[in-house]
């Protein structure tokens, strides 16, 4: 049972953020972490410790239910817990004001709320919305950021007409123009076909390299190897609102505690991949 | 949002150039053989400030309407969906019933559906502001105080007497007074508070049609911005019901049409919508004046003849098989 029992995190002395005062506090340095501390949340989350350090890549695992994405909608601000504090780079989410949070925080949102209105580009350029820049520079990011996911064919196109994987890219797109330090994406490749899971997941690993907070929610566990190397994918496995499992992908014992936790078989493949590894009842089926 | 210059300009162009154009029309159509002082008199006095609230009430019905569309991401959701325009009605009724007195004057008028408007948007803020509250039940609430709002008016004209009730009949149809200046300048102000202030948060409302949790992830406070586009629409609704009755369609179909025939930036939309409402509705004015001579239909059924079946074409349109994919 050695893996249930999570890593010492390092010390929280340094949870106050040395400037004090408006938006110059927001820290982008390594000490950028996020801490929770003693969180309810209806019952959603019960009783939660946790702590993440500047640059690590999460992946956030559980059977439906289990409050996996309550953890994403308290680091937004969408919810404010019953008790205990939830703090982003020292501070805490509640005393953030929502541009101060933008700069912080980005989300890739599982669906986007259709708006017939905009097009590619202008989703790439409202991200970046709390950074009160002028238009131009907006635009030059987002287009950047188009680019940079294969989708700057689709700038003029409105949203509408895209199809769900393009639209996934131009939401990526959009994550990366908002350049924020700390990346949370909530199930994002749910309902993508195989392809557009692996490229979502690619992009998300590579916004991982580039020493971002990462923090995926999701019940696919065949999708973890793809964030990282193994050594360094931290797997938090949640249950009923508890953190029941806290261990690198790389550990041994991870595919027995993920078959508890998900209550099927998971194995782990030759090549490192992780695996559902079902048993089909051929007899069972005939009936 | 900005597009290039040439882009977002045309379409303005286009609609200034369309409400210059009917305006002038409704200034000199037709223009009564009254010799040149009464010419003056019917051009000066009677046109020039019907044309002026025409423009005025036009402008702030299609900028709240699109206002509305884009921070309720619901395109039915206009000043008489939520309820903005049935409290301003009701008290404008009370108004208009319960002194005693046949004629009541304006001001007073004004201030009874103002005060219904802005006790319609504070219940409807203040459900819009409780912190779980989902947008669909703000709507909701609109929805469910606009029909008890009608009913209310609706006992309430039983209570008059048959001239009140005819009097009430008539304004609940809307339609732009007749007479002098003195209420452009009632208008003037709260009109201007009103699409100036909408027309200046453009930028965050277009976001906010991106839904409240997505548009809240790029540091819109949305909260905020609920209170400050209710506070705005209540003020230039109630104050435009108070002057013409309640005028429907124009912020439900000024959006649409636009949204479909120019495809503005989204926060393009809400300048040209305060334009596309101005013309729409002096165009209106224009029809229920000069349609059957010598009798005024009232611009409300002008609109509502207009804007229901466009609104029904625009949805059959619409409804193509490729948007559910």
């Amino acid at each position: 049972m050695g893996i249930f029992s999570a890593p010492s995190p390092s010390p929280t002395a340094a949870a106050h953020s040395p400037g004090g005062s408006a938006l110059c506090a927001v820290d982008r340095t390594p000490s950028t972490y996020i801490e929770f501390e003693g969180v309810k949340l209806g019952t959603r989350l019960v009783d939660f410790d946790l702590n993440i350090q500047a640059g690590e890549t999460i992946a956030i695992v559980g059977p439906n239910g289990a409050g996996k994405s309550s953890l994403l909608r308290l680091l937004l601000g969408f919810e404010i817990p019953d008790q205990g504090i939830v703090r982003v780079a020292g501070r805490a989410v509640r005393d953030l004001r929502p541009k101060e949070r933008a700069r912080l925080l980005s989300w890739l949102p599982q669906r986007l709320n259709v708006s017939s209105d905009f097009k590619a580009i202008d989703l790439a350029m409202a991200t970046r919305y709390a950074l009160g820049e002028e238009p131009v520079t907006s635009r030059f990011q987002a287009e950047k950021a188009l680019a940079q996911l294969d989708v700057a064919e689709f700038a003029e196109r409105k949203v509408t007409t895209l199809s769900g994987g393009e639209l996934q890219r131009v939401l990526l797109a959009a994550l990366v123009a908002q350049d924020a330090p700390l990346v949370l994406a909530d199930e994002p490749a749910n309902h993508l076909d195989p392809y557009h899971q692996l490229t979502t997941y690619r992009a998300l690993a590579n916004l991982a390299r580039q020493a971002k907070t990462l923090l995926v929610v999701t019940h696919d566990v065949a999708l973890l190897p793809l964030l990282g190397p193994a050594a360094q994918v931290r797997v938090l496995g949640l249950e009923r609102g508890r953190l029941q499992l806290d261990a690198f992908l790389a550990d041994p014992n991870l595919p027995r505690a993920l078959s508890d936790l998900f209550r099927v078989p998971i194995s782990r493949r030759a090549d490192g991949g992780l695996e559902v590894a079902w048993k089909i009842d051929a007899e069972e089926l005939a009936l | 949002m900005k597009r290039s210059p040439v882009s977002s300009l045309a379409p303005a162009l286009l609609l200034g150039a369309g409400l210059l154009l009917v305006s002038i029309l409704s200034l000199v159509y037709d223009l009564p053989e009254l010799g040149s002082k009464g010419q003056s008199f019917v051009l000066i006095d009677l046109r020039a400030p019907r044309l002026l609230i025409g423009m005025l009430v036009g402008a702030v019905l299609g900028v709240v309407g699109a206002a509305f569309q884009a921070l309720f991401q619901n395109p039915l959701a206009t000043p008489s969906t939520l309820g903005t325009t049935a409290g301003a009605t009701l008290f404008a009724f009370l108004g208009l019933l319960v002194p005693v007195s046949h004629q009541i004057a304006l001001p007073t008028l004004g201030a009874f559906a103002f005060a219904g408007a802005l006790l319609t948007t504070l219940v409807v803020a203040g459900v819009a502001t409780r912190t779980r509250t989902r947008l669909e039940e703000v709507l909701l609430a609109g929805v469910a105080l606009s029909l008890a709002a009608g009913a209310i008016s609706q006992a309430l004209q039983l209570l008059a007497d048959a001239h009140q009730t005819f009097a009430a009949a008539q304004w609940s149809m809307g339609q732009l007074p007749q007479i002098g200046y003195e209420r452009v300048t009632w208008l003037v102000v709260p009109a201007a508070l009103t699409v100036g202030s909408l027309i200046w948060l453009r930028k965050p409302i277009a976001l906010s049609a991106l839904g409240e949790d997505y548009a809240t992830s790029f540091g819109l406070d949305c909260r905020k911005l609920r209170v400050q586009v209710l506070a705005a629409a209540c003020l230039g609704v109630g104050a435009t019901v108070a002057m013409t009755g309640p005028i429907l369609f124009v912020g439900l179909i000024v959006p649409h049409v636009l949204r479909r025939a120019v495809s503005p930036s989204p926060s393009g939309l809400l300048p040209l919508s305060a334009l596309g409402g101005a013309t729409f509705l002096v165009a209106s004015d224009f029809l229920g004046r000069e349609l059957i001579s010598g009798r005024e239909i009232p611009v409300g059924v002008i609109t509502a003849g207009i804007g229901a079946p466009l609104l029904f074409f625009l949805v059959v349109a619409q409804s193509n098989p490729k948007q559910l994919g």
